[in-house]
């Protein structure tokens, strides 16, 4: 047990999953190439066999030999810092895990207004989550608007353009591109500059400036990405809960 | 003379001019942040480089890769935090210029240094390329199998501290690589391959998402392990005579050869990298100065030489790197590891078949570097007054930014395949995670993407070699340029140990 308390956790990590992989390839036997009738090919076995071996020595070497520094390194990471550290795993799995069932712009606006305002505030604590719930909703109603503008006006320019209403140019990709982010942009900043002061962090608590911040963030950051990778690259990004 | 006409004709459009320029920028405002490397914004713009033509897309990386290397100079002369270690031995002198008010000469002589490393190292590549790739006809599976292992074992044994760490990684790289289907049998070979069958994950782990993950998400929760810095605060500094005179410059052509020629003989040898080259050439133009009978200032007072050496090597770099990247298919550093792995994703395999049929694209890709070297001066210079903002924006906006890019950058590589991307967002954040346990503990990530890179070509021409002479193992010691590389490799891991051991003794 002594061994394992001066030694570090990740190659006795390694070793054991050298073990499994070893264990894994054994299982699965070896396939030759198709047409080795006359023989000659090692096998597809053979190379993760060696690979398997190869790292359990150098893991149980790394076992032996990488002991752990005198002072505990643990102690160097504070609480807050754990705890937005654990925050950004649960959300970033979270994020993965909710992706289709939600939709991209609702998961990313979430992930980034949550990430933001904790990071800004500088800890996770409960008294926040008010604050948080509040952030939540109007960083989704706003983006949610500015979406929606987009969309009709994409819509109508492809629309009009395909029946002849207005010149064809004017329905090409970059042009709806460059016209939806020239809005989106005037309507954001709009938005910004009017309620930009009545949220200083002179006026109201600086966790509820903070929150204003971070959902202007994560709406911008959104409805951008949104732009470059669905409407320019024509990536199809999850819908989910926003069907239109 | 056809040839280097289409390779022009693929990037003459307004879409790569574009591209670049917004890749010189990022690159730039990357490379000026703190903890942020050429590499995680190389892997950062994959996904959007997949959606351009070929020429345009890995125009747009190396745009991004230049940008990077020069911007790290920024915050070592402002602030004396190099922006990654390739402005390691930029902090000393340049530090002390910005102290005595030449900050504006320091910026400025960075940026021409910079230029003129990455300009001079791009010779090297169109000259020395295109014949190191004709070398290459010599060789059948036995030599590429033992080439990939030289290339493996090299950046193994020299990334980290400890030799061991960098042959398991390069190991587990290998493994990775491995995962999917057996490449002349088609035979699965995942876990759990009852139920992983019928998803991406039996193709094997994909390229883009894997790197994100191992050198986007990983930083991002690097950087939460320590306590947020917030805005780097930078002293107001009076920016001014950025170009150094032209007479000063012209003093230093022995510094600059010196260093150039450092900078891309390093960069050429897979796996030793910007911050071996740094020092190298700083040394070296420490003994020039001190020759120089007074002619130069000497480094570490402050002088503009002490900017020059590293700033042009680390550059230098950038097109050394490229030379075995592009000819071998062997990358000189982890950022050339994520090119090759970009021009793998588009269809493109570097080595002497990409010089033999696809010679345009080698012309564009040689014509984007130049390109990408111009952008990075010119925009550099444009917001040399600028930049220094930049370092003003905190890590708590910073970090949730670049865990979305990676995130969607994963995705985007699937395009219209939602289920895929949702696959892809899995991969990379388990890789993130993996990614961030292994930098925690000090295991070098380079050597496993050499290994996803290689691990491939190692096995498919190791069993082709195996096969072609019967079945007989040694058939890589019968052939002269086999010993060749074994020697090499071997050499590679004995000789950091025997430096390490005298090290101890002195």
């Amino acid at each position: 047990m002594t061994l394992f308390r001066t030694r570090k956790p990740l190659p006795f990590v390694f070793m054991m999953v050298s073990i499994l992989y070893f264990i894994y390839v054994i299982s699965l036997g070896s396939s030759a190439m198709i047409g080795d009738e006359i023989g000659g090919d090692p096998g597809g076995m053979m190379l993760p066999l060696v690979l398997s071996i190869f790292m359990f020595v150098a893991s149980t070497i790394l076992f032996l030999t990488d002991k752990k520094p005198q002072e505990a390194t643990g102690k160097v990471q504070g609480t807050s810092e754990r705890r937005l550290f654990l925050l950004t795993v649960i959300i970033a799995i979270l994020y993965v895990a909710a992706m289709r069932p939600l939709g991209f712009i609702i998961t990313t606006a979430l992930l980034i207004f949550t990430l933001t305002f904790y990071y800004l505030q500088g800890t996770v604590v409960r008294k926040d989550t008010a604050t948080w719930a509040v952030g939540t909703v109007a960083t989704l109603a706003i983006l949610l608007a500015l979406y929606s503008i987009g969309r009709v006006i994409t819509r109508y320019l492809l629309l009009s353009a395909r029946q002849g209403r207005i010149p064809q140019w004017l329905g090409s990709t970059s042009v709806v591109v460059g016209v939806v982010l020239v809005v989106v942009l005037a309507l954001y900043y709009l938005l910004y500059k009017l309620t930009r002061i009545r949220f200083h962090h002179e006026r109201v608590p600086s966790s509820v400036s903070r929150a204003f911040d971070a959902c202007m963030i994560s709406v911008l950051t959104t409805e951008l990405l949104y732009l470059v990778f669905r409407q320019m690259f024509l990536v199809e990004l999850v819908r989910g809960l926003i069907t239109w | 003379m056809d040839t280097l006409l289409q390779g022009f004709m693929q990037i003459a459009n307004v879409s790569t001019i574009v591209w670049m320029a917004v890749g010189s920028i990022v690159g730039i405002i990357l490379g000026a942040l703190p903890g942020l490397s050429a590499t995680m914004g190389i892997a950062l713009m994959m996904p959007i480089s997949f959606q351009l033509p070929t020429a345009t897309g890995i125009g747009l990386l190396l745009a991004v890769y230049c940008g990077a290397v020069s911007g790290a100079s920024i915050p070592a002369i402002l602030l004396g935090i190099p922006g990654n270690p390739n402005a390691i031995a930029t902090v000393e002198d340049g530090l002390l210029m910005t102290k005595k008010g030449k900050a504006g000469q320091a910026l400025g002589g960075a940026v021409v240094a910079s230029f003129i490393g990455g300009i001079g190292s791009l010779l090297a590549l169109v000259l020395f390329s295109p014949l190191i790739a004709k070398l290459t006809l010599a060789f059948g599976p036995a030599e590429k199998t033992t080439l990939a292992l030289v290339g493996l074992v090299i950046i193994a044994s020299v990334s980290g501290d400890n030799i061991w760490k960098g042959l398991l990684m390069g190991a587990f790289g290998m493994g990775l690589a491995f995962l999917g289907t057996d490449p002349f049998s088609n035979q699965l070979r995942i876990p759990f391959s009852k139920y992983l069958a019928t998803t991406p994950l039996s193709k094997g782990l994909d390229l883009t998402s894997t790197l994100i993950g191992l050198f986007g998400i990983s930083q991002v929760f690097i950087e939460l392990k320590k306590p947020f810095v917030g805005s780097q605060h930078v002293e107001p500094v009076k920016i001014d005579h950025i170009f150094p005179p032209f007479k000063k410059i012209l003093s230093m052509w022995k510094i600059i050869l010196s260093s150039l020629g450092i900078g891309t003989l390093i960069g050429a040898i897979p796996g030793t990298g910007a911050s071996i080259a740094v020092f190298m050439a700083y040394n070296t133009a420490k003994t020039i100065t001190k020759n120089s009978n007074g002619k130069l200032e000497e480094l570490g007072t402050g002088a503009l030489e002490g900017v020059f050496a590293p700033e042009v090597a680390n550059n230098a770099v950038t097109g050394g790197a490229l030379i075995p990247a592009l000819a071998l298919g062997i990358p000189g550093d982890a950022a050339t590891a994520v090119l090759i792995g970009a021009l793998m994703i588009k269809g493109v395999t570097p080595g002497f078949h990409l010089f033999a049929t696809n010679m345009s694209l080698v012309y564009a890709i040689f014509i984007t570097m130049l390109i990408a070297n111009i952008f990075m001066a010119l925009f550099q210079l444009l917001g040399v007054r600028l930049y220094p903002k930049v370092l003003g924006v905190p890590q708590q906006i910073l970090l949730p930014l670049i865990l979305i890019l990676s995130f969607i950058g994963a995705y985007a590589i699937a395009g219209q395949a939602t289920a895929v991307g949702i696959y892809n967002l899995g991969i990379a954040l388990v890789m993130g995670l993996i990614g961030y346990f292994l930098k925690r503990d000090g295991y070098p990530i380079a050597p496993i993407v050499l290994g996803l890179i290689l691990g491939g070509m190692f096995e498919e021409n190791f069993r082709r070699a195996v096969k072609l002479a019967g079945g007989n193992y040694l058939t890589f010691f019968t052939k002269p340029i086999c010993l060749l590389f074994i020697a090499l490799s071997i050499l590679s891991i004995v000789l950091p140990i025997i430096a390490k051991k005298r090290g101890k003794h002195r």
